[in-house]
């Protein structure tokens, strides 16, 4: 689902689907516009087209009966035939073999040249009958007589009928759809019929009539006039009543051309052959003609071909345009996260260039601006951590000073070098050293002095006691983290002079370094003890620094990485836990070589 | 990645656009209107529904049980009918109502085969030639290829009504080896005592004239099968003579075609034919004339030392067509069953009379077979026999057309009998034909 989204939102998708959208519709449009109007001058003009092959049907029928009629009067002319069909009395042997040439001489002579083989039945009155092809009679004469071409002959002595039968009255026409045309001959004078002449058509004689009028598409139906179908290239509908949807349509308009619209779009030829009594129907079937005329397969791939061209065209220059921007957004996600150096090379259309020039220039101003940054943060730092260390309690120079007259002035010269040494030692790495790390070492040697001052001063009621794992002993640390919660712990959990200890816990815990200050002084509230982290020191004591900037300067060194926690119970004690990372003396000097560069500075000072 | 979804979509559409069209391409498919003739069917052309189309159907049922699948439509055609049809739409090579299979009377044979020899199957690899009789094999070749399926021997013989003879005082022996001469009494006694006639003839089809010009040898044309052998043809001059005896004597029926021909014997109108064998199964279509026939062999010229009795008329072939629509399936079909099936030919010889004109007919168990039609006669043996003895003649391409010709002007001389004046102008017609 996101992806679908990425695909619609992007640029790309924002050119490809209009652009498919056109194609499609332009290729919809075009190609319906086109085949509706085709189709429509198609259905005119190959209907009136076909029209004209239709008139030529109706005029070889009509020839065609007027060569049968032409045929009909010959045989009823024929003395020949008369003779033969008159006669009741048997006629000589001889004036027969003679006469039966002669009956087929003038047949011959009658006949046209399509009707060669044509099946004619002659059948008198008297019996006698001429069928003029090799093969035998199938039915009875009183069979013949009454069958309906026959009766209806009799009837309607003056005219041929055209009549469809299954099967005829031959051998070669059983079992076949046949067309019969039947006539009476008789005398002009008394109107007495002495013959009927039985003419019988088969479908594929017919065909020749309508033949190419027949395609897929179009077909033919020759129907008498109740409507039975006399002959079609639809050899199933032969013998039957028209029934065909058309039929209904069309049989009360008047006109010779029809063009059907009840979805099957069909042209309709009608042609009354008044001679005949029949009706001929010349069926275009439009629809299947069209699909003839176009080839929809085709048009619809070229559509889809072009489309498809232009499509993957489209694809492939637009993902050339869009390449150096997804190469830049790829860069501008690595510069978020921190990474500067990723410049854009300069290729690509004039605005991709541009962009890229620009973005480049951006990138090295903002460089620049965050290494200015880095620095002046640097130095601040620095600043406020020399400020802080020269946070030295004038007083308690003061007081130590006054402490050590005092001792002098006991006589008591042993404990009294042994305070200044140790006053000048805590003085020398406080004020004089100017680096910020230091080991543990120094610093526990840093809070033995102090120690060792407070029980100059105060008397020996605290004891101070260091429990330093070896291997934490050449670790970093910033110096004068401890001192303050060792001074709170002398000052404020042993008041009155109460005996008390202090335990100093050094350990290296993995990659971190764990000091906790533990005393069992007074100890205080949880609640207070959260406070007295935020709280400010007073004037006499060491250094100017509290607790609270211990947490600043810790925070200020190593981030999230460093923590201070008090936990304090009343009358059972306060203890402070530390935990910062663990640096290696070695590692540290590398670290720390501008810083000794400085500080050398100011010792020249 | 960004292009994949693309060439999918544009596949799909494919896909989609292609697959509607298919639909609707089947649609209209569905619909067509079939032109022509039906589409599997294996069509044969022929006629004679009692001989010819019922040995085909006969084929046709025994090839369908071993070819299911087979589908073979017999349609019944007039023989005259079948050639004009065949010629027309092989002169237009209109191919799409070919039949795929068509009998050819041995008398149209070559002239078929000289115009269109291209459109008919060569059979030369497919059937054995030595198996069927010379003059049949001949005449269903060209060019020393071998077109036709040799079916059935047209070998002519005299069929009689013994009952009616036995009235007007003839017995069987009397018929044996006559002479046209005691065949022109016996007709005219015939006719006197019983008022029946010894034999039909038509004044527009002569076979008779053929079979007398055959069995001595002659035809209306010359060995070469195209020089008009006519004025001087001594057997045809005997032959008109024949006719014009047999019909002022009232020893002939004077008929009109075919039908009336073969109604003339199933009404027992007439005692007697002359014919080719194949009319045996017409006969037999009357039941009630069973044990009334016998055959014998056909008369000759006392004086004509070349005329034997024997000699053929009709006799037709298979062919198939190479250009319709089922050409090679109509091969297998005609080639397994006329050409290889002898128990099929046991088969016809049962059913229809048929004499195979073969060069051995002793391989058919039906060979000595009686037959109680004709008075437990040995049929088959009887009229292979006289096959064997039937003179061979170059029928030429234009026998029907000099025919013609010979109807027409022996109108003119059946009066007076003047044969010399007849044939000359018959023959200078006939070589206007002939080339």
């Amino acid at each position: 689902m996101k992806k679908a989204r990425d695909i619609f939102g992007s640029l790309f998708g924002r050119i490809f689907i209009p652009v498919l959208l056109g194609l499609v519709f332009i290729s919809v449009t075009v190609s319906f516009t086109v085949l509706y109007m085709s189709r429509q001058v198609f259905t005119d003009t190959y209907g009136a087209s076909q029209e004209k092959v239709f008139s030529r049907i109706e005029k070889e029928l009509d020839d065609f009966h007027d060569d049968l009629q032409d045929m009909m009067t010959a045989i009823d002319s024929s003395w020949a035939f008369r003779l033969f069909l008159d006669s009741k009395e048997e006629m000589d042997n001889m004036d027969r073999f003679r006469n039966i040439y002669q009956m087929e001489a003038d047949l011959e002579a009658a006949k046209s040249s399509d009707m060669e083989s044509m099946n004619i039945l002659v059948l008198g009155l008297n019996d006698r009958h001429y069928l003029s092809r090799t093969e035998t009679i199938s039915m009875t004469d009183d069979a013949i007589w009454e069958s309906a071409p026959v009766r209806l002959a009799v009837d309607e002595p003056d005219v041929m009928h055209y009549q469809v039968s299954h099967g005829g009255y031959t051998a070669t026409a059983k079992g076949r759809d046949v067309i019969i045309i039947s006539k009476a001959l008789y005398y002009q004078e008394t109107g007495e019929i002495y013959a009927v002449v039985l003419i019988t058509l088969t479908q594929d004689d017919m065909r020749r009539f309508y033949d190419y009028f027949i395609t897929d598409y179009s077909s033919f139906y020759m129907t008498d006039k109740e409507g039975m179908v006399l002959c079609s290239d639809d050899r199933a509908a032969v013998g039957g009543k028209n029934e065909a949807s058309w039929m209904s349509y069309i049989s009360d308009r008047e006109g010779d051309r029809f063009i059907t619209e009840d979805g099957t779009n069909l042209t309709v030829l009608r042609r009354e052959l008044t001679y005949q009594d029949c009706m001929i129907y010349g069926i275009i079937d439009n629809d299947k003609a069209l699909g003839g005329l176009y080839n929809m397969p085709l048009l619809i791939f070229i559509c889809v071909l072009i489309s498809a061209i232009v499509l993957v065209l489209v694809l492939f220059l637009t993902s050339r345009a869009m390449l150096p921007l997804a190469r830049l957004a790829g860069k501008m996600t690595k510069v978020q996260e921190g990474d500067f150096m990723e410049y854009m090379p300069v290729e690509g259309t004039s605005e991709v260039r541009n962009l890229a020039v620009t973005y480049n220039y951006m990138l090295d101003d903002i460089k620049s601006y965050i290494d200015e940054l880095m620095n002046t943060q640097q130095e601040k730092r620095t600043a406020e951590i020399k400020a802080l260390q020269m946070q030295i309690n004038p007083h308690y120079i003061y007081n130590t000073l006054a402490s050590i007259k005092w001792m002098v002035y006991a006589g008591d010269r042993e404990k009294t070098i042994k305070m200044i040494d140790a006053f000048i030692s805590l003085l020398r790495n406080t004020i004089s050293n100017a680096d910020e790390f230091i080991t543990v070492k120094q610093e526990v040697e840093n809070l033995n002095n102090y120690t060792l001052i407070n029980q100059m001063r105060y008397g020996d009621t605290v004891r101070v006691a260091f429990h330093v794992e070896d291997e934490c002993m050449d670790c970093l640390m910033p110096k004068m983290i401890l001192q303050p919660f060792v001074e709170n712990a002398f000052f404020h959990a042993f008041p009155s002079g109460r005996k008390g200890n202090i335990n100093i816990y050094m350990e290296k815990t993995g990659e971190n370094l764990a000091v906790s200050i533990a005393d069992d002084g007074v100890g205080m509230k949880q609640d207070r003890a959260d406070m007295e982290l935020n709280r400010d020191t007073k004037k006499e004591h060491f250094s100017g620094i509290g607790m609270h900037n211990v947490r600043d300067r810790l925070s200020l060194l190593y981030g999230d990485e460093a923590e201070v926690l008090i936990s304090s119970v009343e009358n059972k004690g306060t203890t402070v836990s530390i935990r910062l990372p663990a640096m290696s003396s070695e590692h540290s000097d590398d670290n720390n070589a501008g810083t000794d560069g400085t500080e050398e500075g100011r010792n020249g000072l | 990645m960004r292009r994949l979804p693309t060439v999918f979509l544009i596949l799909i559409l494919g896909v989609f656009m292609v697959s509607c069209t298919g639909q609707s391409e089947g649609a209209t498919g569905d619909g067509e209107i079939s032109t022509g003739r039906d589409d599997k069917n294996i069509v044969v052309w022929t006629w004679n529904e009692t001989f010819n189309v019922k040995a085909a159907k006969l084929a046709a049922d025994k090839y369908k049980t071993s070819h299911p699948d087979a589908d073979i439509v017999v349609e019944t055609m007039e023989r005259e009918e079948i050639m004009t049809e065949v010629k027309n739409m092989l002169s237009t090579g209109v191919y799409d109502r070919l039949p795929d299979i068509v009998m050819i009377e041995d008398y149209d044979a070559q002239d078929v085969l000289t115009h269109y020899q291209d459109e008919f199957v060569d059979l030369t690899d497919s059937i054995d030639m030595d198996k069927f009789a010379d003059y049949k094999t001949k005449l269903c070749t060209m060019d020393g290829k071998m077109y036709g399926i040799p079916f059935d021997s047209g070998t002519a013989a005299l069929f009689y009504r013994t009952d009616i003879l036995e009235e007007a005082g003839y017995s069987s022996p009397a018929l044996i080896d006559m002479t046209w001469e005691e065949f022109e009494e016996m007709s005219r006694t015939v006719h006197e005592k019983t008022g029946k006639y010894m034999l039909t003839l038509d004044p527009t089809d002569m076979p008779v004239a053929r079979i007398i010009m055959q069995s001595c040898g002659r035809w209306y044309v010359g060995s070469d099968g195209y020089t008009a052998d006519i004025a001087d043809n001594e057997s045809l001059k005997r032959s008109l003579d024949v006719y014009r005896k047999l019909i002022k004597s009232d020893g002939a029926k004077s008929v009109n075609g075919w039908n009336d021909f073969i109604s003339a014997f199933q009404n027992g109108d007439v005692a007697g034919i002359i014919t080719g064998c194949w009319i045996i199964s017409d006969i037999k279509a009357v039941p009630e004339q069973s044990g009334l026939w016998r055959i014998s062999n056909i008369p000759v010229f006392a004086d004509m030392e070349e005329c034997v009795p024997a000699s053929n008329v009709g006799g037709s072939s298979w062919y198939v067509m190479k250009n319709s629509a089922h050409s090679k399936a109509a091969k297998d079909f005609a080639v397994e069953m006329f050409a290889h099936d002898d128990e099929l030919m046991d088969t016809f010889i049962e059913e229809i009379g048929l004499i195979p004109a073969v060069k051995d007919p002793t391989i058919y168990n039906n060979y000595e077979a009686k037959d109680p039609f004709f008075q437990n006669q040995k049929v088959t043996k009887l009229l292979s026999e006289l096959a064997d003895e039937i003179p061979a003649v170059n029928y030429g391409r234009r026998t029907y057309e000099i025919e013609d010709i010979l109807e027409e002007e022996f109108q003119n001389v059946i009066e007076s009998g003047d044969y010399n004046e007849c044939l000359k102008k018959v023959e200078v017609k006939a070589a206007a034909v002939s080339k």
